[in-house]
């Protein structure tokens, strides 16, 4: 397993995380309650190294920004370990302050990140004045250092959210998140709702900082090219399982898992000589979260998939070096 | 050269647009020309702010006049200059022979009623335009009755809603377009409400609604931003295959250029309300021109983390109100020269096929 | 704009003689309570502007003296209702769970309290006059204020921004006092301005059932009760209190709605 080298080399290590949303259905109380549940996150294991980028991939309903917000407690785990620091800080109790001085994270969609009413130098201050205190000057100080990391000017700050632009709102957002000096980020989505010059802009800041100030990130996102060039390894995410997990060019250009395949396959490649979308054959549909396949999640779409399939989950296991797939038929899939 | 050759679908010729407002005119499109060709799938491709939803609002005839403005040009459509005909003959062809879909197919659905039925009430507006009665809806209800035989069944028992059962030949010719857009389960699809359907589905259903019309041109404004990649992969493979199955032209609507190298045959590159280039995919692709162009293309990132350095383009898209005469780009150009901070270019056709708006490349 | 001109122009009336009450000082052409300043049942003419009632009061004297009356009322109900349904609402919606149900339900029971009975019992139990009716009002107007602000509160709930604010580790009062409370504090304003006149013509009813200021003291609900029966002979009495009555709500509306105008452009 990834995740069984639980030891300094790694700022956070998750040890079969799972979280599952419970649905009601009706109220009956002369039958029992059917317990079912939305089994948003069912068992990921991952590590994510120090000062490294390690993304996780996948589509809408995979579990993916679930997975980030309970490593980040903003929801309780229902199982699970998540260590941080060498701290288990899903089973032990540690305050929100101590906890997010070290784990911030940077949200997709940069309209909604920053209160309207509220002046941008005054949003980065307010980790700041929470978490870390100190005088008025002193806040000052860590507020004008973050905005001048991520290029804003003394007098943007003075503005509020609605004066500025998408990118420039979503830099305010980066400059709120690495005030408070963390070790880890998590980025969910942080180009998605930008331009694509935007962006660009965006993920070298990104690549920036995480060399000036040794951040390690955590990234969300289902666009594969930012994946790559982000990160230093790559974990896909599907239907709440991780499917497949390793260094960032392996999983990329040598995919194993059927769904990474087509994951890969379905992203759009700048060169007409080179018309890959034209060729896919992709079936179905993303399942239901609260009624998953039986066995691998992705056997009815799975050109691969054989009766085993269909009752056996596969648990990810090692097939090269550093490489994890979790697939019955990883030794055929390779082409 | 004009636009206005007789092979293409849809001609906009020196077409200017402007939002009037208290704080002055914002010009979204600035003198622009282009040609839609038959069976043709003309991507245009801009980031926000650029005027490509302007342009395609405007080709449909959904521009609210005011505040937006037509300070020159026109668009024309088998000879029928779009923008000068009144609204009323305007929706002769809005829906029936240019149709559009919409990026969000979740509010372009209405949730109260099964997708069948909202296929089905295209299918009918559609014959109904071209029946003697015209388009008139006291006579719809008769017409409907009449044609289509759709009543009402008797409650079964409760709680169940009373639902109108399609029957006959307009259930065929819905299940008909569903098999068009590669639904499986047609049957069961066209009792289902929009929300209980994926977005891919949606969208397919949008597509449905928008062929059963028997349209020449689809106008897709960002058809694909709001859905997952391999759902899009899916969707774009539909509309190409559609293209020619169905014998419709396609203009495209997109920030993505990497979605446009795939399924367009024209590329058209818009920026700050300027068509800045304009040429085939596999030229575009190829040999770049504009500076713009140049720098959309670097900024796509290809490569590993350490293997390459994306180049994002510095500065901001310029104010649409109260531009100088000057190049739109030349603030932010690596090649900018002096007399691009006092003219504006023109679009020139400076190879076969291939015409850009630079003074890199013409006076 | 209109709507703020006239509001403030009541405003200004009732704080004024708020002062001049306070100072001794009589701001009326005629003491509003004193008989035989003229002939009874006069029409209005340019010494007695409004004509004078029953017991020769000058009826503008009074009309004036009775403005405050209804500003004072409904500015108080506003705003004590609008700092309950606030409280109640954005921490119902925020903590959620039992808390947000239980607050919702309370909520419910003061809501089903009808108005009349509970201004009739109070004033059995306290007495009737001013004081009594504002507490009565108050009890029962913050319902509908809980109900919006949770609803805007829970819109707001899912912004990043509120859990950004618990990345920064503020606790949960914090984070509905500085992010959540500001951001539905215009919605509420414009509700509270439209709702503002409904408290006039809710107290205009209380006093016409005589549970509002007691005579000799002038109040206008009362005196349309009162003087009901002279509409079509002495119609200066009924008529114009029930004018006033009526410009003051109207004002109030012209302001909330100019108030949502101009939050739109926003």
């Amino acid at each position: 397993m990834p995740s069984d080298i639980v030891d300094d080399r790694n700022i956070l290590t998750t040890v079969d995380v799972k979280k599952y949303y419970p649905i009601r259905e009706g109220f009956n109380p002369f039958g029992r309650s059917q317990r079912k549940y939305v089994r948003a996150v069912d068992g990921v294991s991952l590590s994510i190294p120090k000062g490294k980028t390690v993304a996780v991939v996948g589509e809408s309903g995979c579990g993916k920004t679930t997975l980030a917000r309970t490593i980040t407690l903003m929801v309780p785990p229902t199982s699970g370990s998540i260590i941080f620091n060498g701290v288990d800080i899903a089973k032990e109790k540690i305050k929100p302050k101590v906890l997010y001085r070290d784990i911030q994270m940077v949200f997709q969609d940069p309209d909604s990140s920053l209160d309207p009413r509220i002046k941008i130098k005054d949003t980065i201050a307010e980790p700041i004045r929470s978490l870390v205190g100190g005088s008025e000057a002193e806040v000052n100080r860590y507020v004008r250092t973050s905005m001048e990391a991520v290029g804003l000017s003394e007098e943007q700050g003075s503005r509020p959210p609605k004066q500025l632009s998408g990118g420039q709102r979503q830099r305010v957002a980066i400059a709120r998140a690495i005030a408070p000096q963390p070790k880890l980020i998590v980025l969910d989505e942080p180009t998605s709702a930008l331009d694509a010059s935007v962006q660009a802009q965006i993920l070298s800041l990104l690549l920036d900082l995480q060399n000036k100030y040794n951040l390690s990130y955590m990234l969300i996102t289902h666009n594969i090219s930012v994946a790559q060039y982000l990160s230093d390894q790559t974990a896909v995410m599907y239907a709440g399982n991780l499917v497949e997990y390793g260094d960032t060019k392996t999983v990329i250009r040598k995919p194993r898992h059927p769904y990474t395949i087509t994951l890969i396959q379905s992203a759009p490649i700048p060169d007409p000589l080179k018309r890959n979308l034209l060729s896919i054959e992709i079936k179905g549909e993303v399942p239901s979260a609260i009624n998953p396949p039986s066995g691998c999640r992705f056997n009815p779409r799975c050109p691969y998939a054989e009766k085993i399939c269909t009752e056996i989950n596969p648990p990810l296991r090692e097939i090269s070096p550093g490489h994890f797939v979790a697939c019955h038929f990883a030794e055929k899939t390779g082409t | 050269m004009s636009e206005k050759s007789t092979e293409n679908l849809v001609s906009v010729s020196d077409l200017t647009i402007v939002y009037r407002s208290e704080a002055g005119d914002l010009k979204a499109l600035d003198h622009i020309s282009l040609g839609i060709g038959e069976k043709q799938l003309i991507a245009i491709v801009g980031e926000s702010g650029c005027g490509k939803s302007t342009l395609a609002l405007s080709i449909i005839g959904l521009l609210t006049r005011p505040p937006a403005i037509v300070q020159s040009g026109s668009i024309d459509y088998r000879n029928v200059n779009l923008l000068a005909i009144a609204p009323k003959k305007m929706r002769q062809y809005r829906g029936t022979e240019i149709a559009m879909i919409f990026q969000e197919p979740l509010t372009s659905l209405n949730p109260v009623f099964p997708v069948g039925e909202q296929i089905a009430e295209a299918i009918m507006i559609r014959d109904l335009r071209k029946s003697k009665s015209g388009f008139d809806p006291t006579t719809q209800s008769d017409f409907m009755q009449k044609t289509y035989k759709v009543s009402t069944p008797k409650v079964s028992r409760l709680p169940q809603v009373r639902r109108r059962k399609l029957s006959g030949e307009m259930k065929d010719e819905v299940i008909g377009y569903l098999r068009l857009v590669r639904i499986a389960d047609p049957e069961q699809v066209l009792e289902r409400y929009p929300f209980e359907l994926s977005g891919g589905m949606r969208q397919r259903i949008m597509i449905a609604m928008a062929l059963s019309q028997k349209p020449a041109l689809l106008v897709a404004d960002e058809p694909t931003t709001a859905l997952d990649v391999t759902t899009q992969a899916q969707v774009l493979k539909l509309m190409r295959e559609l293209m020619t199955e169905v014998s419709t032209s396609i203009l495209l609507i997109t920030h993505d250029l990497a979605v446009a190298s795939q399924v367009a045959d024209r590329v058209i590159v818009m920026y700050a309300g300027d068509v800045v280039e304009d040429a085939n995919v596999y030229d575009l692709f190829a040999n770049p021109l504009h500076p713009y162009t140049k720098g959309l293309l670097s900024c796509i990132p290809t490569g590993a983390k350490d293997e390459t350095v994306i180049k994002p383009i510095p500065g901001n898209v310029p104010n649409l109100r109260n531009l100088p005469e000057a190049c739109k780009f030349a603030s932010r150009c690596p090649f900018v020269m002096e007399v691009c901070k006092h003219k504006s270019p023109k679009l020139v056709e400076v190879q076969p096929d291939h015409k850009v708006e630079c003074f890199l490349y013409a006076q | 704009m209109l709507g703020l001109i006239m509001v403030a122009i009541f405003l200004g009336i009732a704080l004024v003689e708020g002062v001049a009450l306070a100072v001794g000082v009589q701001l009326t052409p005629f003491p509003p309570n004193q008989q035989h300043v003229g002939p009874l049942f006069s029409p209005p003419t340019s010494r007695y502007l409004m004509g004078t009632d029953n017991f020769g009061r000058d009826v503008f004297s009074r009309i004036i003296a009775a403005i405050p009356n209804d500003v004072e009322i409904s500015f108080a109900v506003i705003a004590v209702a609008l700092i309950i349904g606030l409280l109640v609402g954005s921490f119902a919606a925020y903590r959620g769970g039992i808390l947000e149900e239980a607050l919702m339900r309370l909520t419910d029971v003061f809501f089903a309290i009808p108005a009349l009975i509970l201004a009739i019992a109070i004033a059995v139990a306290l007495g009737p006059g001013l004081v009594n009716m504002t507490i009565a009002l108050m009890i029962i107007w913050w319902p509908p204020y809980a109900r919006l602000a949770r609803g805007e509160s829970l819109k707001i709930s899912h912004q990043n921004y509120i859990e950004a604010a618990r990345f920064a580790g503020l606790p949960p009062p914090r984070i509905v006092f500085r992010h959540v409370i500001p951001n539905i504090l215009l919605t509420m304003f414009v509700y509270a301005t439209l709702d503002i006149g409904t408290v006039i013509l809710v107290y205009s009813g209380l006093s016409y059932f005589g549970l509002g200021v007691l005579p000799p003291a002038a109040d206008l609900g009362r005196m349309v009760s009162e003087y009901a029966d002279y509409v079509l002979t002495y119609y200066w009495l009924p008529v114009f209190p029930g004018l006033i009555i009526a410009l003051m709500v109207v004002s109030y509306s012209i302001l909330g709605d100019g108030l949502r105008d101009a939050l739109e452009v926003i």
